[in-house]
This record gives C-alpha cells, sequence and structure tokens, in this order.
C-alpha cells in the first residue's frame, strides 16, 4: 500500500480531497493508496503532499524558503 | 858720540833673538789659537745653520704632516657623514616599507571585516524579511484566500504529477 501524506494549512473540503485523490489514484493506478491528511499551520497557506519519496510542495512557507535561499 | 859697531851688533843678536823666541814662543802658538778658534766658529756656525735647516725641515714635515693629517680627518669625516646620511635613508625607507606593509595589512583586515559584517547582517536581514513576510501574510489571509490559495496548488500538484 502506497502511503500519500498531505499537509495543508487549512483543512481541506470534501471537494478539495476528492480532486486530489482521484489525480493520485490516476497517476498511481497500479498501487493501492492511503491518504493521511494533517493540518500543518506553519506552511502558512497551500498544501504539500508526500508519495513514495517525492515531496510536491506549494505551499507559502516553501515559496518563502525558495524566496530566502535566492536572496 | 862714538858709534860702536859691537854694541850695535850686541843690540842686533839682541833683537834677532829677542825675535826668534817671540816668534818660536808666542806668535805661533797665538795664530794657531787663534786658527782654531776660527775654525771651531765656522763648524759652530756650519752646525747651527744645519740646525737651522734641519728645523725648517722639521717646520715643513710638521705642516705637511698636519695637512695630511687634516686630509684624512676630512676625508674619515666625510666618509661617516655618507655613511649616516646612506643609514639614515636605508632606515627611513624601511620604515616607509613597514609602514606600506602594516596599512595594507590593515586593510585587508578592515575589508575583510567588513565583508564578514556585511555578509552578517544580509544574513540578519533575510531572517527578518522571511519573519515579517510570514507575520504579514499570516494575518491577511482569510478563510476565502485560504481556499483560492488550497485550490490553486491543488491543481499545481496535478499538473506537475
Amino acid at each position: 500500500m502506497l502511503q500519500i501524506n498531505i499537509a495543508s494549512a487549512i483543512a481541506l473540503s470534501d471537494i478539495q480531497k476528492k480532486k486530489l485523490e482521484a489525480s493520485l489514484q490516476k497517476k498511481y493506478s497500479k498501487e493501492e493508496l492511503a491518504f493521511n491528511y494533517q493540518v500543518k499551520e506553519e506552511l502558512i497557506a497551500g498544501l504539500s503532499v508526500s508519495v513514495a519519496g517525492r515531496l510536491y510542495d506549494t505551499s507559502l512557507r516553501a515559496r518563502l524558503n525558495q524566496l530566502a535561499s535566492k536572496i | 858720540m862714538d858709534i860702536q859697531f859691537p854694541q850695535i851688533i850686541f843690540q842686533m843678536i839682541n833683537f834677532g833673538l829677542v825675535l826668534f823666541f817671540l816668534t818660536r814662543l808666542v806668535y805661533k802658538p797665538v795664530l794657531k789659537l787663534l786658527e782654531d778658534r776660527k775654525k771651531k766658529v765656522a763648524e759652530a756656525a756650519k752646525a747651527a745653520e744645519q740646525v737651522l735647516q734641519e728645523k725648517e725641515e722639521i717646520e715643513k714635515l710638521k705642516e705637511s704632516t698636519l695637512l695630511k693629517a687634516n686630509q684624512k680627518a676630512k676625508k674619515i669625516e666625510d666618509e661617516i657623514r655618507k655613511e649616516a646620511k646612506n643609514d639614515a635613508k636605508l632606515l627611513l625607507e624601511r620604515s616607509k616599507e613597514e609602514i606600506s606593509a602594516k596599512e595594507a595589512k590593515f586593510s585587508s583586515e578592515l575589508a575583510k571585516l567588513k565583508k564578514e559584517e556585511l555578509k552578517s547582517m544580509e544574513a540578519e536581514v533575510k531572517k527578518a524579511a522571511l519573519v515579517i513576510a510570514e507575520k504579514v501574510l499570516g494575518s491577511s489571509i482569510d478563510g476565502k484566500k485560504h481556499q483560492k490559495l488550497i485550490d490553486d496548488s491543488i491543481n499545481e500538484i496535478i499538473e506537475s504529477l
């Protein structure tokens, strides 16, 4: 079973969860997926998805960190 | 008055004898003494002249030696002055070089310190900017904006899958 950890600044709505899950199911169609949702206020806004050792981080915290490393 | 020839002859012989003895015993020794004295005076004069000449030579030698000594002393003095001047010049040059080296070292250290300080300040400014950005963004995002940002994030993740 493939564990998918989803962290967001606020709790996701059901519509948002379904949209995200559907896309991930499509990408990993051969795997059985387990979704773990977490609320992390330190992300400020947006969300991050960790799957199979890969991290998709589009949170405001990540963007600020990118900005900080650039300056 | 009758002329008595024997008396005259006797007087003549007598005079001759007196003349002979005087010449033999007084005149010649006195003459010899005078000659000797004259010779001695001449020798003394010659010796005196020689002494004077020697004195003049000694004076000349003295003057020459003094002149040479003065010249030598002047030469030594000049050399010492020249050497001292060179030493002073060398010392000055060395001092200038040392000062330049110290100045360069000081400038280098100052530049390094400035760079480090600037770097440290930059890091502090970055941290401060990040904290300010977090505070501003955190407080300015309301529920609606949060939802919009979540939707945008979901779309972005779906695109990158």
